[in-house]
């Protein structure tokens, strides 16, 4: 049976369980990242919230994935510390809307900050839905290593 | 919960405008670790009518009102009578939104000794959690957040509604 696993603002899980599910639900301008790679069990994610980190001094932050910057690196290093070879990872990433005009640039920054950090650690984006004005919920089942992608169906949207 | 503006105040200001009880429950952000922000308002996959306020500087106050999708169309029975159109309801909860930010802000800018002007608002209907992360990522760092639970005693029922008022330091 499926666990599912939901990651809140600025959190960062790995999981070996196949039967698991990591989940963010209700993704705005964050944008959700998740780390796999073909025939390893181990799947890491992170909830984004923001491009880049203020400073050294906030290294230590109780939310490690919160700023991109920090939170790629780490995803990396989990990964390595799980024995998944580095060559073979792979990104898939979502999120990055426009809920509200005013977060456009927000969600941009964070769509381009992951994109920049996977970059600088060789990594591929496999699979992605970013950008747009719509919030999302997004699953990355371990099994099948497969990112899926909710919205609020049309009849949400008539209160 | 802070110096000067109290968010109570905000419920004879509804009360008046809907003609209905008014409760409000408080419930103080920082209590909350920051993962667990985007669930203020309930699941945040949730559907929510939310309207966004702030004041012109777009770095001093921000107010943000979210309904449940049943309790918008609730509200729609209650202001405008059964049948109203999404549109018109969405109209009324941005009108509740400029009343209760205009009050909040009044009495904030009365407290700071500053000029604060609401916005005009910003509404969607959205995932909720997707609406108040968005908003928390876009806000100044240091901001305070505060959450109050608003239910509307109406005869039929109750509407139930979450108000976050997010301040920068700025506005303290």
């Amino acid at each position: 049976m499926t666990r599912s696993l939901p990651l809140g603002l600025g959190e960062v899980r790995l999981t070996k369980d196949q039967q698991d599910q990591l989940c963010v639900f209700g993704l705005g301008s964050c944008v959700a990242v998740f780390l796999y790679a073909p025939g390893a069990s181990a799947v890491a994610a992170a909830h984004v919230v923001l491009p880049k980190s203020p400073g050294t001094g906030d290294a230590g932050t109780v939310e490690p994935g919160r700023y991109a910057d920090q939170a790629v690196p780490l995803l990396v290093a989990e990964m390595a510390k799980a024995g998944v070879l580095r060559s073979t990872v792979r990104a898939a990433i979502a999120g990055g809307a426009a809920v509200l005009g005013f977060t456009s640039a927000i969600g941009e920054q964070n769509i381009q900050a992951v994109r920049r950090e996977l970059e600088l650690q060789h990594i591929q984006v496999e699979q992605e839905d970013v950008g747009g004005t719509r919030g999302r919920s997004v699953l990355f089942n371990a099994i099948e290593r497969r990112l899926e992608v909710r919205v609020l169906s049309a009849p949400n949207f008539n209160i | 919960m802070r110096q000067g503006a109290d968010p109570h105040a905000l419920g004879p200001v509804l009360a008046d405008l809907l003609g209905v009880p008014v409760e409000l429950s408080e419930q103080d952000g920082e209590a909350l670790v920051l993962r667990d922000l985007p669930s203020l308002a309930g699941p945040p996959e949730n559907p929510a009518v939310a309207v966004y306020l702030s004041d012109e500087s777009g770095e001093g106050a921000q107010v943000l009102l979210l309904f449940p999708l049943w309790d918008a169309r609730a509200l729609g029975d209650l202001m405008l009578g059964e049948g109203a159109s999404s549109a018109d309801i969405l109209d009324a909860c941005r009108e509740i939104g400029n009343v209760l930010a205009g009050r909040f802000m009044s009495d904030l800018a009365d407290s700071v000794r500053r000029r604060l002007t609401p916005t005009t608002p910003l509404s969607t209907v959205d995932m909720a959690g997707a609406v108040i992360s968005s908003v928390l990522a876009s806000s100044p760092a240091g901001t305070r957040v505060s959450s109050l639970g608003i239910r509307l005693h109406t005869a039929e029922c109750t509407i139930g509604a979450t108000l976050l008022i997010l301040q920068a330091e700025t506005v303290r």
